[in-house]
């Protein structure tokens, strides 16, 4: 099989999240996938884009996209029964057995909520193994909020809150930064960190975990970086010596911090 | 098995590989030695000699031997992972699409005729990044990789960039040649180190080459060597340059570095590329080709708006620490050769090897 390949899947139902995002539900015969990896969609004449498989079973596949671009804005007009050509899985995984026995603590912003749903699930399946399971996810508004119906159902299950940058009447939560919530909850120093969000939302997120006590080492941040081939040859995902496609997406924070933190690495 | 012939053999063991094969060899042409397909023996630029320094290129005539020349301009990268390649043709029909990807098993495959060591080392070093340490190896670099048939030619002069020496170039490695060419005072010292390279040569009158032959080529070995001028300083390079990873000077190449991307597009072993459609008029219609990009180009690393190397010294110090010091943890091995391309046909004269050598010894 060459590496550049792509596989049919078949949307089975489309579904708007908000004002620019979907999630589709793709019937596809995926290689194993866990969670934490991704797929490259394709758009005939416009290219490929990395999407989080936010969820998967069975051979039914879950991706929210948001509508940003070329590649992406083909699939604005998505419908149920159309075919969609993909290849994946790639990158590596949430490491959730470093969390057993442990604290896990989840925290997502923006769209990086897709990235954490498929784990979050998971640790939901195998919550007796943990001592805890948290979760904080930050929006920019109500319109933003991913979903919805889900996030009733983790309410109910573990500690999952929800701070939204500005309100509104409908909403009855808090307002503020993610970084508010964190400040507000218990974080044992000894809790396992799996996060998504945009760079300044994570170094914001790793000072605070540092001055609660949580080590660096039991950190993994996902990250984004611009890909083209998603198999380590392109150099586009590059960040210091670490191809994002191949090493990561999720990062041990201890082993990438040298680089995250340098400007224009 | 070592041989010994003269230029007449050579002519004929030529005419053979072009039998078979489609030959690649070094021609003069435009003012400059490149790699060309199909060119014919009289074509290659026997006894020309190549002027090279930072920024500079000149090519002179006749110095009273054949293999005086250096390395060509271009690479083997330009015909093994091409500038432009196809990777599909995508049509659309009935709402479905339809890939059809390029088949190269039609085409001859190719012989590479003088190659020298710097860049069998870098065929090496991209044979690790497509194949050997890829979860996903490149199809389309490895069918033509796997055909290939080599004759090496050891370098008996150097050019004033070289500094292949110093970089994990290692003479007396054959590096997968098939042949082995060396120019000794009188005719050519030929080892044979595959059987496919023992069939080309089946039925040729060579005679076998005798102990002074061989102390012959080891002394031309051990000559270049100690002519090459330039030297990197390799040692715990990677971890030196990583502690001035923000270090002012980096500012300071930025401001003469052009960001042209020229050293990228010379380099052996940089590998970088994009993926770009081309679509017909009515949609039904489309190619996906690969083609060469460079961490120079301004949006290599856009994500969302922002591009995370936006000036051009983030882009330099990410160009040379990749080389030097990255590809020590990606591949276990050093990204550079030393061949100097990058420094001739920098429009700034920016030398890797002086840049280098500076950066690590900063305190
Ligand atoms: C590992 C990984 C997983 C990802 N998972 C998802 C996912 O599950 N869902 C998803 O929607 N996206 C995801 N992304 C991001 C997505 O791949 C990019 O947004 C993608 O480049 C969009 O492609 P495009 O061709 O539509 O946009 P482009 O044509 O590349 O961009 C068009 C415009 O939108 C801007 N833009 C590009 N990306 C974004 C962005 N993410 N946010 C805001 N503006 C942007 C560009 O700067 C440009 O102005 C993921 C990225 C990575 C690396
Ligand atoms: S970095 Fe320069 S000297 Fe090193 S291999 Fe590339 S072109 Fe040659
Ligand atoms: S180092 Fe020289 S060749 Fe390379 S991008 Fe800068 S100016 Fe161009
Ligand atoms: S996307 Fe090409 S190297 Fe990672």
């Amino acid at each position: 099989m060459k590496p550049y390949d792509l596989i049919e899947g078949k949307i089975l139902k489309v579904y708007q999240e908000n004002y620019n995002t979907i999630t589709v539900i793709v019937e596809v015969n995926l290689k194993d996938p866990r969670p934490g990896q991704f797929v490259m969609f394709y758009a005939i004449g416009r290219g490929e884009a990395p999407i989080t498989i936010a969820d998967y079973k069975d051979g039914f596949m879950v991706n929210t996209i948001r509508i940003v671009g070329d590649v992406t804005g083909y699939f604005d007009k998505a419908k149920e029964g159309d075919s969609i050509y993909l290849r994946g899985p790639y990158g590596n995984l949430w490491p959730i057995d470093k969390a057993f026995g442990k604290n896990l603590f989840i925290v997502s912003g923006g769209l990086g909520l897709a990235a954490t749903r498929w784990i979050l699930e998971e640790a939901l399946k195998q919550k007796h193994r943990f001592k805890n399971v948290i979760s904080l996810y930050g929006a920019k508004s109500y319109d933003d909020i991913l979903y919805r119906e889900k996030i009733e159902e983790w309410e109910k299950e573990i500690d999952f809150k929800t701070i939204l940058n500005t309100g509104n009447e409908r909403w009855k939560g808090k307002v503020g930064l993610i970084t508010d919530l964190i400040n507000d909850t218990d974080i044992d120093s000894n809790s396992v960190v799996f996060m998504c969000g945009p760079d300044p939302m994570v170094n914001a997120v790793i000072e605070i975990l540092e001055s609660k006590g949580v080590k660096k080492e039991n950190i993994y941040i996902s990250l984004e970086r611009h890909m083209k081939c998603a198999v380590g040859t392109c150099g586009h995902c590059m960040i210091g010596p670490y191809f994002v496609c191949k090493n990561g997406p999720v990062f041990n924070y201890k082993e990438i911090e040298y680089f995250y933190t340098k400007k224009g690495v | 098995m070592v041989f010994k012939c003269d230029i007449t053999t050579l002519r004929q063991i030529y005419k053979r590989l072009k039998e078979v094969y489609e030959v690649i060899s070094p021609v003069y042409d435009n003012g400059v030695i490149q790699y060309r397909k199909n060119p014919d023996f009289d074509a290659i630029p026997f006894g020309k000699a190549q002027m090279e320094y930072a920024g500079s290129y000149f090519v002179s005539d006749n110095i009273g031997k054949y293999f005086s020349y250096v390395r060509p301009y271009n690479t083997l990268k330009n015909f093994l992972r091409p500038a432009e390649e196809v990777l599909y043709r995508v049509y659309i029909k009935d709402g479905k699409l339809y890939f059809e990807s390029e088949n190269k098993h039609t085409k001859k495959p190719m012989a590479f005729f003088d190659v020298r060591k710097c860049d069998l080392k870098a065929l090496s070093i991209l044979d690790e990044v497509f194949i050997n340490k890829n979860n996903y190896p490149d199809e389309y670099y490895k069918e033509l990789r796997e055909n290939l048939f080599i004759v090496a030619v050891n370098c008996s002069e150097v050019s004033d960039v070289c500094f292949c020496s110093s970089m994990n170039v290692n003479f007396n490695n054959d590096y997968g040649s098939d042949i082995v060419l060396t120019e000794l005072k009188k005719g050519f010292l030929l080892e044979v180190k595959t059987d496919k390279g023992k069939r080309l040569l089946e039925g040729l009158s060579l005679k076998e080459a005798d102990e002074d032959d061989l102390k012959e080529k080891n002394e031309i070995l051990t000559q270049t060597y100690t002519k090459i001028k330039k030297s990197l300083n390799k040692e715990n390079l990677k971890e030196e340059l990583y502690k001035k990873i923000n270090h002012p000077y980096w500012e300071e190449i930025g401001n003469r570095c052009l960001g042209c991307t020229s050293c990228t597009q010379v380099c052996p072993t940089c590998f970088c590329f994009d993926i770009i459609e081309k679509n017909s008029l009515d949609g039904s219609y489309s190619e996906r080709v690969r083609i060469y990009d460079s961490c120079f180009n301004p949006n290599f690393a856009t994500v969302h708006k922002f591009n995370l190397r936006d000036k051009i010294f983030f882009r330099y110090r990410h160009w040379l620490l990749h080389k030097m010091a990255y590809w020590q943890d990606q591949f276990d091995d050093i990204g550079c050769v030393g061949c100097g391309r990058c420094i001739t046909w920098c429009p700034a004269k920016i030398d890797i090897e002086i840049e280098t050598n500076k950066v690590r010894d900063f305190a």
